[in-house]
């Protein structure tokens, strides 16, 4: 057991508040940065690939999981920084530049959409991101002088300051560091008071309002910070393609990181981080199955689809938390050895949730 | 030496270097996925998304060809082995599996991989490793392109707007229309259509385009394209279409009893599914032929064969992307065979540009011209009674 025993008001910020945080994390960023004396090529390029998933994740976490509202069109964000990413670099502006000026012209794609989340919620503001990203398929397939149309368009090589960034290895480094400075940028502003003030938005607005905060900029305001990330993932993913067409960024992807976000766990960064590896890895680890599996079970079509619907279906009934909420009752299943009550996580009423559960 | 975290990165980065510029000399001077008794090729198809219900025919037929290879001996004693993975339809999912089938499973080549978005996104990157790309199913001449017409690609699937334009010019000549309308998809495949009309017109010297209508993916009501159609006074609509849509568009003209309208639909339309699905709509379709269909009556002996094995083997009927599939593969099988025992990607590529290919699927003999199947021929039929009945001779 392990009680807080806080001498300062501020302490209770930290991101690492325990020593065993530090060992650990340490330990998980060695081993991230060792890897590649140790991983092959194609295990590089596949965890550079879950990188950028995770990047986007947690844009969509930011909106969804720590500001309530919902999205089903965030492959939008996602088209816009590849597409904008891949034309800046096209007409010579340097990588270093056009990175973030891609991830701003999404921020301000997203600003746009968070107009009229002012106004709808849930169900309809759904709605309107589905249309949002159908929009944007259509612009991409139409907008032939900047996008290519449907016949597409190549990526230049990613090189930056005079270094080529397209080895494996290289590209997997790149893809760590904007990872990382993501998380901490995201982790630092949610526990700053606008931070508070997107959880304070998601689980009353009637009572943000009432607290002072402008809930209306505070929806926009997320709404553009969560497009300008995940188009910063877009920005990396079209280095990951290195051709993009419009069919890379359909309604599947939108889907794909709802579910990152949804099994993950909402209302937390590691849930968005964890939804994405498991999402991220599970094509992989379904097709390493097959191999083992008998040759008729290995051979029927639809197993793919079989084995993601099982995995949906396990974590809608039985931990609705998602990882992030069954990682937490094993720590503390540990931590408490032998004296761990099942009720410390029972459901609380919805009027009494708030972030301070992590 | 003093150990800092810049030396630690110089010295890692030259490591690196080193280790890369390694890893690429050996790549070129040792063919890979050619081992000792055993050649390993790849695959990606859409096994998890919208399509992946008619991929089984592919993979079967890909897997029943290599199979009867391996039966014979193999080729120069090697074995060939296919991994197939799934892309999905999505090109991120299929980069994956083409950095699996490169990287990882140091694969050979990579045979009819599917998807037009699967395929730009990875024959570039499958092309620069040295690999073979052989049969894409997606456009031809943009996969061409987007490889920077590497000598590793090969392609064979007919382009749609060079055959379409082709069909169109006869058609016009032939049943001296002269309004012309198109039906057509939004997106590669409705490009390419247009474009081949573009080149139709020119080449007859006639008719003109007086009506174009555009339709989504997934459309299933035609009515108002065809209301447009017979508004501009159309003789012929070329439909950019492909199953589902053709048999559409079909049920539409019948529904106006719009007499005196020629329907010719692309190559992806003159299905025979669509015979089948369309019943007494589609009656009268005019079809773009690119390669020859069989069904279960077929007269051609081994057409005949062919569909008993594979019936047989795996319980179902084949259907024609089971027959191309299967054509396709026994060529690069050849192209191996012609290869020699001293197999390399250079050495598939000289041998692979000398064969020549024909049977049951084709119309003439095939050989490759810059890398892609020619001569393209084409054929017109009409759906009677059902089934598609050439009406034409090859041309």
């Amino acid at each position: 057991m392990r009680f807080a025993y806080d001498t300062e008001y501020r302490q209770g910020f930290a991101l690492l508040r325990h020593p065993e945080d530090w060992a650990n994390y340490g330990l998980l960023a060695a081993l991230l940065l060792a890897a590649p004396f140790f991983a092959s090529n194609y295990i590089l390029g596949e965890m550079a690939y879950v990188l950028i998933l995770c990047i986007a994740a947690m844009g969509l976490m930011l909106l969804t999981g720590f500001t309530g509202q919902i999205s089903l069109g965030h492959a939008a964000f996602v088209a816009i920084g590849a597409y904008a990413h891949a034309w800046l670099m096209r007409q010579g502006v340097p990588m270093a530049a056009s990175i973030p000026l891609a991830a701003l012209i999404a921020a301000a794609a997203g600003l746009v959409v968070g107009i009229p989340a002012i106004r709808v919620h849930g169900l309809y503001l759904a709605m309107v991101t589905l249309a949002f990203a159908i929009i944007v398929e259509q612009l991409i397939g139409m907008w032939r002088g900047v996008t290519g149309g449907f016949m597409g368009l190549s990526v230049p090589r990613p090189e930056m300051f005079g270094l080529s960034l397209a080895s494996p290895t290289a590209f997997y480094y790149f893809c760590l560091a904007v990872a990382v400075v993501v998380l901490l940028g995201l982790l630092n502003l949610l526990r700053s008071g606008l931070g508070r003030a997107f959880v304070g938005v998601r689980d009353s607005e009637a009572a943000a309002a009432g607290l002072g905060i402008n809930v209306k900029r505070v929806k926009i305001g997320a709404f553009g910070l969560s497009a300008g990330v995940t188009g910063l993932a877009g920005a990396l993913m079209a280095h990951h393609i290195g051709y993009l067409t419009p069919d890379g960024f359909t309604l599947l992807l939108s889907l794909e990181l709802v579910l990152m976000v949804v099994i993950g766990g909402l209302g937390s960064m590691r849930g968005a981080i964890m939804g994405a590896v498991v999402i991220g890895v599970l094509p992989v680890a379904i097709s390493r199955l097959k191999a083992v599996l008998p040759d008729v079970v290995a051979r029927q079509f639809g197993l793919e689809l079989f084995v993601f619907g099982a995995i949906l279906a396990f974590f809608v009934l039985f931990e609705p938390r998602g990882l992030n909420g069954r990682w937490l009752k094993l720590r503390a299943l540990i931590q408490s050895f032998p004296l761990y009550r099942r009720d410390t996580f029972r459901r609380q009423k919805a009027y009494m949730k708030s972030e301070r559960d992590k | 030496m003093k150990l800092n975290r810049r030396s630690m990165l110089a010295s890692s980065a030259a490591a690196l270097a080193v280790g890369s510029s390694l890893g690429f000399g050996t790549g070129r001077a040792r063919a890979s996925g050619v081992h000792d008794d055993e050649i390993v090729i790849g695959t990606h198809l859409d096994l998890s998304g919208p399509v992946a219900a008619g991929m089984p025919m592919l993979r079967n037929a890909m897997q029943m060809r290599i199979d009867r290879a391996n039966e014979a001996g193999g080729i120069h004693g090697r074995r060939i082995r296919l991994i197939v993975e799934d892309n999905g339809s999505q090109p991120q999912l299929a980069v994956r599996a083409a950095q699996k089938l490169i990287r990882s499973d140091e694969v050979f080549g990579i045979l009819n991989p599917f998807g037009s978005g699967t395929n730009a996104a990875t024959v570039g990157m499958a092309t620069e490793a040295g690999r073979i790309v052989f049969a894409p199913w997606a456009a031809s001449n943009v996969m061409q392109q987007v490889a920077g017409n590497s000598p590793y690609l090969f392609t064979t699937v007919q382009n749609y707007h060079t055959t379409t334009g082709r069909a169109l010019a006869w058609a016009i000549n032939e049943w001296g229309v002269e309004r012309i309308g198109v039906i057509y998809q939004e997106g590669p495949f409705g490009d390419l259509i247009r474009g081949g009309v573009t080149m139709g017109l020119a080449e007859a010297g006639a008719g003109e385009v007086v009506a174009e209508a555009a339709y989504r993916p997934g459309d299933i009501d035609f009515s108002s394209q065809v209301a447009r159609m017979r508004a501009a006074g159309v003789e012929l609509v070329i439909a950019g279409t492909i199953i589902r849509e053709t048999v559409g568009v079909m049920s539409e003209v019948k529904k106006l009893d719009w007499d005196g309208v020629r329907v010719l639909t692309a190559i992806p339309g003159r299905a025979t599914l669509v015979a089948r699905l369309g019943g007494d709509e589609v009656e009268g379709l005019y079809g773009i032929g690119g390669w020859q269909l069989h069904g279960p009556d077929t007269e051609d002996a081994d057409a005949r064969a062919w569909l008993a094995d594979f019936a047989e083997t795996y319980g179902v009927d084949a259907d024609e992307n089971a027959a191309n599939a299967w054509s396709y593969t026994s060529w690069f099988i050849d192209a191996l065979e012609a290869a020699g025992r001293d197999l390399s990607a250079d050495s598939f590529v000289e041998a692979a540009r000398a064969t020549r290919h024909a049977d049951f699927t084709t119309f003439t003999e095939l050989g490759f011209e810059d890398n892609h199947a020619m001569p393209e021929l084409v054929r017109v039929d009409q759906v009677q009674d059902g089934r598609w009945v050439p009406l034409t001779d090859p041309f």
